[in-house]
């Protein structure tokens, strides 16, 4: 290990993805940065990066915009609830003012089931519509799109670089949930399964240094 | 192979998140790295002792209207730079 705590001895075998960054759950979590640019070199000092550049906020934070669109429009469609209900925004603002029973959800003590339920109910939904709002939400959670050259990067890692995949995932969903939203968006999810491959020595020092100028290039 | 919070009992950046990949993949945690976008998860990767990448960041990784310094080892803009960081083997 080197002073930054990176492996100096040998390439690496393994890389642990969080599912967000495979899949979007909604158009807005589209990342604006620039369309040339380098993987920047580990740092001796970490890295400082704006807002503004080159990265939007808009476009990295809201995640489950879609969940909550499918639902305003269902709640809308009704004709039984007041726009201040059925605003997306207003949604949003209840939806994370949840987050303990949405933290639970994550570490398994409830199911989305409950979590959703939940979020209906102290809306409040008409009982009369549960089932139909609770219907649109989950549709939505299929409703999900790849971040651009995902599959083939991870084919590359995996079968050119010898590197074992795994997903680590803060969900309230199942991993079959997960797994079928990334099938169903066109992911070939046995790229998870690991191949035992021994990646070669190395001296990663000496393949870093000359990269150092990138840094200074890009974001200074 | 999927490590998820729900079947685990507990959520990023509990270390047994990340140990329990590295276990099932047969690795070390020097032998690994972690690609997130939130702060918290990456820190508690590189905790553990993996290299860390970052990859759409969340604003939690940065300051409003200014600077923060955030501990991770590789900026990654997209998915298709991944394959350049200089931990893979050529």
């Amino acid at each position: 290990m080197d002073a930054n705590g990176i492996s100096t001895s040998a390439f690496l075998q393994a890389l642990l993805v969080c599912y967000s960054i495979v899949a979007i759950c909604t158009p807005h979590r589209l990342f604006m940065g620039k369309t040339e640019c380098h993987v920047l070199p580990p740092t001796t000092h970490a890295i400082t990066l704006t807002y503004s550049h080159p990265f939007s906020i808009w476009a990295v934070y809201k995640r489950n915009t879609k969940k909550l669109a499918a639902l305003s429009r269902y709640l809308a469609e009704t004709g039984r609830y007041k726009a201040h209900v059925t605003d997306p925004d207003a949604l949003r603002v209840h939806w994370d003012s949840l987050g303990n029973v949405n933290e639970d959800a994550n570490k398994g003590s409830t199911n989305s089931l409950q979590y959703y339920m939940t979020l209906l109910l102290t809306l409040p939904v008409n009982p009369v519509d549960i089932a139909g709002a609770m219907n649109a939400i989950k549709n939505a959670e299929y409703d999900i799109s790849l971040f651009p050259d995902v599959e083939q990067a991870l084919k590359d890692l995996k079968h050119s670089k010898g590197l074992k995949i795994a997903v680590v995932t803060d969900s309230m969903a199942s991993t079959a949930e997960k797994k079928d939203w990334m099938q169903k968006a066109g992911l070939d999810t046995s790229l998870y399964v690991a191949i035992p491959r021994f990646p070669l020595p190395l001296d990663l020092q000496s393949r870093l240094e000359p990269n150092m100028s990138i840094l200074t290039q890009d974001l200074m | 192979m999927i490590v998820n919070s729900s079947e685990m009992g507990t959520t990023k950046p509990d270390p047994l998140m990340y140990q329990t990949a590295l276990d099932r993949l047969g690795v070390t945690a020097s032998d690994a790295a972690f690609l997130g976008h939130r702060g918290s998860e990456l820190e508690g990767a590189k905790k553990l002792g993996l290299s860390t990448l970052v990859m759409f960041p969340d604003p939690d990784l940065l300051e409003h209207g200014g600077h923060k310094l955030v501990n991770y080892d590789f900026y990654v803009p997209s998915w298709k730079h991944v394959i350049e960081v200089p931990l893979w083997k050529s």
